[in-house]
Order: C-alpha cells, then structure tokens, then sequence
C-alpha cells in the first residue's frame, strides 16, 4: 500500500507539472495580450505607457523566459502578480475570492448530495409507485432547467414576491457598515465550525458503527449529534468571538439561502438517479436476500445493508465534486451577485490575466489531483472487493 | 432513526435561525475599524432602481460639452436628516453622529480593485474604481453639464496662455486659497510640485499618467527630436499659491490646458512618505488609499472587496453651499463667500443648470451586482437609488423601467461611435472608389431605424451629435437619403468611375424588389480581381447591433460583386489583429469607440505618425499629408475656435477618403429612483459619467 501510495503521488506531480505547462501555454497563445486589451483601445494612452506595461508584467522576454521565470517562482510558492491588478500579488486575489466560493458551493454541494443521496434510497426502496415516478420527473425536470432562468424565477418568487429572501449578494451592506470584521474573516469562521461539525458528527457515525451494540450505537449517534448541535449554538450564543461575529454569520448564511436552494433543485436529481440505480444494482444481490431471509427490519436491510453499499459511486462522485468545487459556477456567481473563484477564473482568461488565471487553475487541478487520489484510497477501504495489488 | 434525523435537522435549521436572526446584548471589541469619523448609519429612506451591464468594449474618454437641455430646478437644499440611531447589529462600533442626509445607494457592475487613487489612474484604470475613488482635485475641471473648462484649485478664470521662457515654454497659475483637502490642510502649489515631481522620480509611470502628465525627455538622446519627448520639464512653486508650469515645446489645447490643466494633484503630506520611502512605485500603488485625503466632498470610509464600497459625506467641504449657474452657452456663474465669478465666456442661452454644491446625502454606498437582471429588481424593489454603468441600460428594459412608479429614466446621447474601418495598405481597400462604393451601399438608418427598431442611430460624423459644439453637422453620409435601387446605380457609377469592370454588371430588379444580376468578376482599374475579404466584426453574443451591421453589409458587398464575409469573431481578437498584429492581415473590421469631450481623436486615429504598425491608433494605415499638415496646426491650437474649425475640416477630410465608415450610435439610457432629484438630468454620456451627481443630488 506504502508503494502504491508513492507511486501515485510521483505520478501526481508528473501530472501536474504537464497540467500547469499545457494551461501556462494555452493561456499565453490566445490572441491579445492583458496590455493591448487593456490599453490598446484608449487613444489617450501612448504607445510608450504600453511599451511600458509590456515591460513591468515581463511581457517583454521571449516565451520560454517568461515560462521559465513562472515556474521557477511558483515552485518557490510565489505565483506572481496581477497583469490587471499590478502590482496585486495572485495569491492574495484569489485568498480573496476563494471562502466565498467554498462556503457557498461546499453547502451547496453537501446539500444536494444529501437531498439526492436520501431521495434516491427511497425511491429505489419503494420503486413502481406514484411518488417515485413524480420525484423522479420532477428531479429530471429542474435538472434539464437553464440555471439562469430557473435562478431569477426563484429570485422573483421568493425576494419580489414574497420578500423573504435578498435578491442577491453575499452580505447586506447597510447591515455591515463599520463591521469590526471583513466578510472573509466571516466566511473562514463558518468554514472552520462547519468542518469541525462535520468531522464531529463523522466521529460520532464512526464510532457508533464500529461498536456492536445496537444501544451503544444509538447513544453515540444521537449523542454526538446532540453535543455537535450544542457545542455549535454554544459557539455562537456563548462565546465572546462568536456573539461578536454571529449578525454577520447570520447575514452570510441568509444570503445563502437562494443560491443553495437553487443549486440543489437544478443539481439533486442527478444524485439522487446515481444513488437509485446503485441501489437498485445492489438490492438484487444475494447479500440482501440472505438479509432478508435473516428476518432482518426493512429499514435495517435498506440502510445498512443496501444504502451503504450503493453509496459506493456516489462517494466516488461527490469526492471528485469537492475537488472542482473551487472553480465556482460562472453563472450562480453572476446571478446572485457572488464574486468568487468562477468569476475570478473567467475575467482573468478574457482578460489574459495569464498569473491570476494558471493560479486559479492550479489550485483547481492540485485539488482535482487529490480528490483523485482520495477516491483512490478511500475505495480500497471502503469495497472489500478492491484491493491493491502487487505485480511481479 | 428517521426521528433522530429529523430532530437534527430541525435543531440546526433553528440554530441556522436563530444565527442569522439574533442580536446580541454587547458590543464586541472592534478588530478593525476602517471606520472614518464621520460613522453611523442612518436608515436608508430611498428607493431606487438598476439596470443591467453590458460588455465596455472600449474605455470612455470626457469630452466637451455644449448645449444641453432645459434644467431641472433643484430643490432648495434639504435639512439634514437628524442622525439616527443605528438599530441594526449591535456589535457593530459605537455609531457616531452622521452629520446630514440620507444613504445614496448606488449599485456597480464589477467589483472595485484598487483604493489607490494612483493605481486607479494606472494599472487599474477602470471606470469601477473611477466611480468609487472620491476625487483629487487638478488646476482646472470640466463643469457639467455642458463640459466646460472652469476653474477648479486655480484662481484664473481662464487657463493662462504659455508664454515663451528662454529655451522653453512655461505658465505660471495662481491658484485658489481657501481650498482643503479632505483633513482640512490647504492645497498649496507644493502639492502640484509633489505630484509632478513623484510621476519623474518612477519614470513617467503608466497608463494615463504620461497623457495627463506627459514627461519631457529632453535627456533622452534617442528621442530628443521625437513627439514622445515632448512634455512637462518642471513644477516649481513660485510660492504656496502660484504655480509654475515649464514645458520643452510650444503646447498646443490638447496638452495645456485639456491635459495637464485637468490633471490630478495629490497630497504630498500623505503620499510623500510613502513616496521617499521606496524607489519602485509598486510600493505606492500598493499603498492603501483608504481614508487618503482628497478634494472632493466624500472622504473613503469603508471597502468590503466585492460586496461594497463606502464613502461619507465631509461636514467642511471647502466648496460646499456655492452656487453655480450653468448656460447653455457654455458659460458658468459660479457664486461663492458672497462673490460671483464668471467663466468660460459670457452667459448667453438658457439655462441649463442652476445648483447649490454639497454634499447633501451623509453618505454614498456602492454596492455591486455582478448581474443586470438582479440589479434591476434591485432597483425596482428600492434596494439600490441608481445604477452606475458607463453604457447603461440594455434598450429593452426601458419598458420594464417606465412601468416602474418609483423609477424615473435619463436618456442622453453617448459619446462614442461605431463604425466600420478599411485596411488602406491593401488592394481593393486602398482603392478609394472601393471605399466610396461599398460605403454608399451600406444604408445605416434603414439598420437602424427598421431593423434595430430605433435602438441605435446613424451617425456620420467622426463627433457624435450630442458633443455639440464640436459636431460637424455638414457631415453627409455617400448617398444619403436614396434608395437601395438609388445606391446600387450610385454604386456602380462609383465604381465605373473609378475605372472598375464586371463581367456581370449588377443592377436592381423592381419587379424582385433585388439585386439581380448580382456583380460577378469585379475587377480593379487595373483589372486585378478581388480576393476573398473578411469583414470582423463581434459576434452577436457580444454586440449583436454590430453583428447584424456586419451581416447586412456583406450581403450588400455581395450584391455589387465583392467576395466579402463577415466573420463573428471575439472582441480581444480583433483588438489583436488591428492594434497589435500585423497590419496586412486583416481588411475591414467593425469596432467602437468611447470618445472625450475635447475632440483630439479626430486626428489621433488618423494622422500618418500614428499608424498602428508603429504602435499608434491609425489602424486604416490612412496617410495624407494635408490632413498631417492639419493636425500638425491642431496641436498648435490655442483656442478652442480654432481647433474646432480644424476639427470640422479634418472630420469632412476623412468623411470624403472613408478609411472609417461611421456606422451608429445608441443613447444611453439610465434609470433612478423618483426620490432623487438632480440639478440636471441631461447630459452628454448620461448622469454615470459625472458619477451620479453625488455631490449635489438630494434625496426625498
């Protein structure tokens, strides 16, 4: 396992290198450059400021200099600056952007992934009736919707007509004027408590499954359930820092409603088909049947016999959607106002913007590899069926 | 454990809740208080309403004005609001008293980048951060809404002419007392000096600077006979007041006063220590400008990257309470300390503005909506009071707009163009009966009126309309007003004229109401035929007014016989090809242009010394040398008669040779909340262009 665990990360690295020279390279033969979109059409400028740009942002070198420079810093952990927001070094562009886009599509991706996880169970356990056809048509229905449209009917319903929601943007400026906190500050806090949440309530899960009494299993579960949800409203109403910090949380998550909301109508379906026809694979087997046989409760052969099985593929999946959860939506981010890393990614290719948007990708592909390798290792645990093996 | 479920998500939807919904009793330590001295926050009492962005293709640039339409009375300055208490979360700092207003709130389409008001001159000169940077103060500024130079920081009514000074040029300005920066400290000559002196300690810096700040490079022995070493040699203070400007050529309008005059002067006591403290001027622009103080009656008081922007009102504005009173003519009473001034000529014509300065709202609030639909319902739903956007609203939400009872909408002339170029260097584009032809068949109002259903208008001078008093109203597009069985027989006239030949002559049929034949072989006078040409223009997805100005004129290339296609192609590419890449590689592109109220552009685009393969803006590669020899006069301009008449027969020089067809222009259309009231609405490049007025609008 040590072996193939190394191999995989020398062939990570060899990946990335050829990921980040094949970007590097795409992104500097598009037409243009940052200086001439940005200057060559204002007639105010002379020739000289471009010449001049051209020579601050190194554009001036021959391409295997400018390839080599970048290289060379970024392996030093130095990913450049801004052509567009000279001298804005790129980590701190996308330092900016980035806990915005995780918070909101990592919700958004835990959301829809449970929604359609738990849909898709029930809908391959009682399959044939009416509620799974509708479910089923309907999960399709705002699957196939054009996010856009779909998004601004939401909006309409919900903030115009029934006032209940923003209409967009991540935080409420007349709320926030003079914060003692920046909104990112904001946003790593939710970050951080709900990773410790999670991670709690995994550790209660873990622990609960791993114990062999039915009770004990139970205790731990709804106990440790019970001490996540205490300890996170003590955070919030008990401790200093987080009643200081807890009206601008509150905004941020108000905030989220809509575009999570959308997410998850548009994107459940999706996992929910991906779970149901795993399920439907899996309630065939003979494993099932014996636990049937057994004399075994519904509820226990579909949950712990069939779900945690045909939850396969649908870990598989969701650990690859974390990986490009960074690249954002383009198109949420616009609609709702939500300036993040799919904005970011899109202004700095239209705008040659080559270190911000190689920055960008980078960190999409780092984390691209990773949940590749994540899938990797996790499915030996997780499917006694596969394991590694030594050739030769 | 369906019940365990349930209760857990309950338990966190109510903790969700009760996050979001729940006060707390104290006050938290501030841990960072961006906040100005002049805080607190009343509740908002607006409403308001956006539109949508589009795509700047092209930066705006200011130009001048003239006549502009019946002003608005402006109310008599309201009473400042009582400062209220802020109710909203209590663990926000200690709110101070807000000295006066209202909240403007005013919605953006791209999240500022910079606070350095030096940076936002430079390598993020966007109009985003233009629109939230409270404004420097140069000697010199245009006065809406009719653009007219007036005084700014100096005395002089009228910029003061250069004189001759040994080897050299100078002109020495007197200058304002009474006038403060933002902290209340005066602004001297020595911050004129400072300036100066900062942009030739970094060599010039970059983007605007050496157009506003042109450097001479006298020392330069490359190009000392050069253009580009023309510029400013020195700033010195004669004393706290007077100014000394030194030049190393003889200036024409175009640099003193409509550059350096206009140009941005900077506090030396805030800036000058970060300035002696490094060589390397990302030091500066890295500087935050946060709270820097400035000439305008805002200081910068808060920047939550891509949420919002805040700027508060100053309680001692150094120009707040005069009066201005602006004619149509051009000329502004400007009443101050019981004093009235004069200037930019004698008052004549309506008038077109009458203002008392203020501020009166206690402060601007920008925030930023990244989409035109939801800054839309924004507006219509009172969250925002305007929408800032230099090409403001798309046509089609106009109706959605008027509908609205809360909202009110400006339509003004936008001061810019499109239009179609010719690559000169090449056959047949270098052919000026081609030119002529082609440009004859192209028929703009039917475009624009019939097709575009009136969103657009033809125009066909090199200054559009609304730019008055430099618009060549003479201007006539080829075959204006005839038919299309008019403009082929005009068109093949031209061409046979010109000595070309078909060997199937294109003619109109009135019974098929078309072209038929349509032109086959066409062949140039020296019988050389055509090869296949592209016409570039932006995709419809982009631009689809010029996407569809493309389709029609290939379809009228095609009908006399020329082998042209219009080929969608995207905005950076043809920005490359034309500006940057080889000169023969392309031949005929449509693009636009944002323009600025002085006019320079006209000989910009066109004089030989600026064709683009030399790095300039003559992309047509035209070369004539009466209109070299007429811009050459222009720079030497002193006055504005005399650069308009120059203006004039420079735009009638290129209407006739045609290496630009004009093509169109559409309004620009903005909308607002009827609680704002401005001292006038019309004006050329809409209400964004003076930044919404926040100095002066009231609200209520």
């Amino acid at each position: 396992m040590i072996r193939y665990v190394t191999r995989r990360l020398i062939q990570m690295v060899f990946l990335f290198l050829v990921f980040l020279t094949v970007t590097w390279f795409l992104l500097y033969i598009l037409p243009g450059d940052s200086v001439a979109l940005k200057y060559a059409g204002n007639p105010n400028i002379p020739p000289q400021a471009r010449e001049v740009a051209m020579e601050r942002l190194g554009l001036d070198k021959p391409v295997l200099i400018q390839f080599r420079d970048y290289m060379f810093n970024f392996f030093q952990g130095d990913l450049g600056v801004s052509f567009n927001q000279y001298p804005r070094p790129v980590v701190d562009i996308i330092g900016e952007r980035l806990p915005r886009t995780l918070v909101l599509f990592l919700t958004a991706l835990v959301t829809y992934y449970w929604a359609g996880f738990v849909a898709g169970k029930y809908l391959a356990w009682r399959r044939g009736n009416r509620g799974e056809m509708a479910v089923t048509i309907g999960g399709v229905g705002l699957y196939s919707m054009f996010l856009p449209f779909f998004a601004f009917m939401l909006i309409w319903f919900f903030s115009v007509q029934l006032g209940w929601l923003p209409i967009s943007k991540f935080l409420d400026p007349e709320q926030w004027r003079d914060a003692p906190f920046a909104a990112n500050q904001v946003f790593m806090r939710l970050f951080w408590v709900a990773l410790i949440a999670a991670f709690a309530m995994f550790a209660a899960n873990f622990a609960g499954h791993r114990s062999h009494s039915r009770a004990l299993e139970r205790i731990l579960r709804v106990g440790g359930g019970a001490l996540v949800i205490a300890g996170f409203l003590y955070y919030w109403f008990g401790t200093e820092s987080g009643q200081s910090m807890r009206p601008y949380a509150g905004d941020i998550a108000f905030h989220m409603i809509l575009p999570v909301l959308t997410l998850t109508l548009i994107a459940f379906a999706g996992v929910m088909l991906l779970t149901r026809s795993s399920m439907l694979e899996t309630l065939r087997e003979d494993f099932i049947l014996t636990a049937r046989a057994k004399g075994l409760p519904e509820g226990v052969i579909r949950d712990r016999h069939a779900a945690r099985t045909a939850l396969l593929p649908v870990v598989t999946s969701l650990v690859l959607a974390v990986a490009t959860v960074i690249d954002g939506g383009v198109i949420t981010e616009a609609v709702f106002s939500w300036p993040g890393m799919g904005e970011i990614l899109i202004s700095s290719v239209l705008n040659e913007d080559i270190p911000v948007a190689v920055g960008a990708f980078a960190f999409i592909g780092v984390l691209a590899l990773i949940g590749h390798f994540v899938v990797d290792v996790l499915y030996g645990f997780l499917d006694p069926r596969i394991r590694v093996t030594e050739h030769g | 454990m369906r019940l365990r479920t349930k209760l857990i998500c309950v338990l966190a939807v109510l903790a969700l809740v009760a996050a979001a919904c729940g006060e707390d009793e104290e006050a938290p330590e501030p841990t960072s208080a961006a906040a100005p001295e002049t805080t607190a926050a009343p509740a908002p009492d607006t409403t308001s309403a956006p539109d949508e962005p589009e795509e700047m293709d092209e930066p705006e640039e200011m130009d001048e004005p003239e006549e502009m339409d019946e002003p608005e009375e402006m109310d008599e300055p309201e009473e400042m609001d009582e400062p209220e208490e802020m109710d909203e979360p209590e663990e926000m700092d200690e709110p101070e008293e807000m000295p006066m207003g209202a909240t403007y709130r005013l919605g953006i389409f791209s999240a500022p980048t910079t606070d350095n008001p030096w940076a936002a001159l430079d390598t993020e000169a966007e109009i985003w951060n233009q629109y939230v940077i409270p404004g420097q103060i140069s000697l010199y500024t245009y006065q809406g809404p009719t653009y007219t130079v007036v005084p700014a920081l100096a005395s002089d009514p009228s910029p003061p002419q250069v004189e001759a000074d040994g080897d050299a040029y100078s002109v020495t300005v007197n200058l304002r007392s009474g006038v403060t920066w933002s902290d209340g400290s005066p602004i001297t000559a020595n911050d004129a000096v400072f300036t100066f002196n900062t942009i030739k300690k970094y060599n010039g810096l970059g983007g605007n600077f050496p157009s506003i700040w042109p450097l001479a490079r006298d020392d330069d022995p490359d190009t000392e006979d050069d253009e580009s070493s023309q510029g400013v040699s020195s700033v010195e203070a004669l004393d706290d007041y007077t100014v000394k400007i030194t030049f190393n050529f003889e200036p024409g309008l175009a640099i003193w006063p409509l550059s350096v005059g206009l140009a941005s002067i900077f506090q030396e006591a805030f800036w000058g220590p970060i300035v002696d403290a490094s060589d390397d001027f990302e030091t500066l622009y890295a500087a935050s400008g946060l709270g820097a103080p400035n000439a305008s009656g805002f200081d910068s008081a808060e920047w939550e990257p891509g949420a919002f922007w805040r700027n508060v009102a100053l309680d001692s504005y150094w120009d707040s309470g005069s009066q201005y009173t602006v004619y149509s003519s051009g000329a502004v009473e400007y009443t101050t300390g019981g004093t009235t001034e004069t200037w930019g000529g004698d008052p004549g014509g309506d008038v077109v503005a009458d203002y008392t300065e203020g501020p009166f709202v206690a402060e601007s609030l920008y925030s930023i909506y990244t989409d035109q639909n939801a800054a839309v319902l924004a507006l219509t739903e009172g969250e925002v009071d305007f929408l800032l956007n230099p090409l403001g609203l798309q046509a089609g939400l106009r109706n959605e707009i008027l509908a609205a009872p809360s909202l009110e909408v400006a339509v003004n002339d936008q001061n810019g163009m499109r239009y179609m170029a010719y690559n000169t260097r090449k056959f047949p584009m270098n052919d000026l009966g081609f030119r002529r032809a082609l440009a004859c068949m192209i028929d703009k109002d039917f475009v624009a009126n019939t097709v575009l259903g009136g969103t657009a208008y033809s125009i066909n001078s090199l200054v559009p309309p609304g730019n008055a008093y430099w618009y060549n109203p003479d201007i006539t597009a080829p075959c204006a007003g005839q038919s299309t069985a008019e403009r082929v027989a005009s068109a093949v006239q031209i061409f046979k004229d010109a000595g070309w030949t078909w060997d199937v002559e294109p003619a109109w049929d009135e019974g098929n109401r078309d072209v038929i034949p349509k032109g086959e072989g066409l062949r140039g006078p020296g019988g050389e035929t055509i090869p296949p040409l592209t016409l570039l223009a932006p995709g419809p997805g982009y631009d689809p007014m010029r996407a569809t100005y493309s389709l029609f004129i290939e379809e009228w290339a095609t009908d006399l016989g020329i082998p042209l296609s219009a080929e969608p192609t995207g905005f950076s590419v043809i920005v490359d090809k034309v500006f940057v890449g080889d000169p023969l590689l392309w031949d005929i592109y449509i693009l636009g242009w944002g323009l600025t109220p002085f006019p320079d552009h006209v000989f910009d685009f066109f004089r030989s010394s600026n064709d683009s393969a030399l790095g300039g803006f003559n992309t047509p590669g035209y070369s004539n040398p009466a209109f070299d020899a007429l811009a050459d006069e222009f720079d030497r301009a002193k006055t504005l008669a005399d650069a308009r008449d120059l203006i004039h027969q420079a735009d009638a020089i290129i209407a006739e040779d045609l290496p630009y067809v004009t093509l169109f222009n559409t309004p620009l259309i903005e909308a607002y909340s009827n609680q704002l009231t401005f001292p006038y609405t019309t004006i050329l490049d809409g209400l964004q262009n003076v930044g919404a007025l926040t100095g002066v609008v009231t609200i209520g």
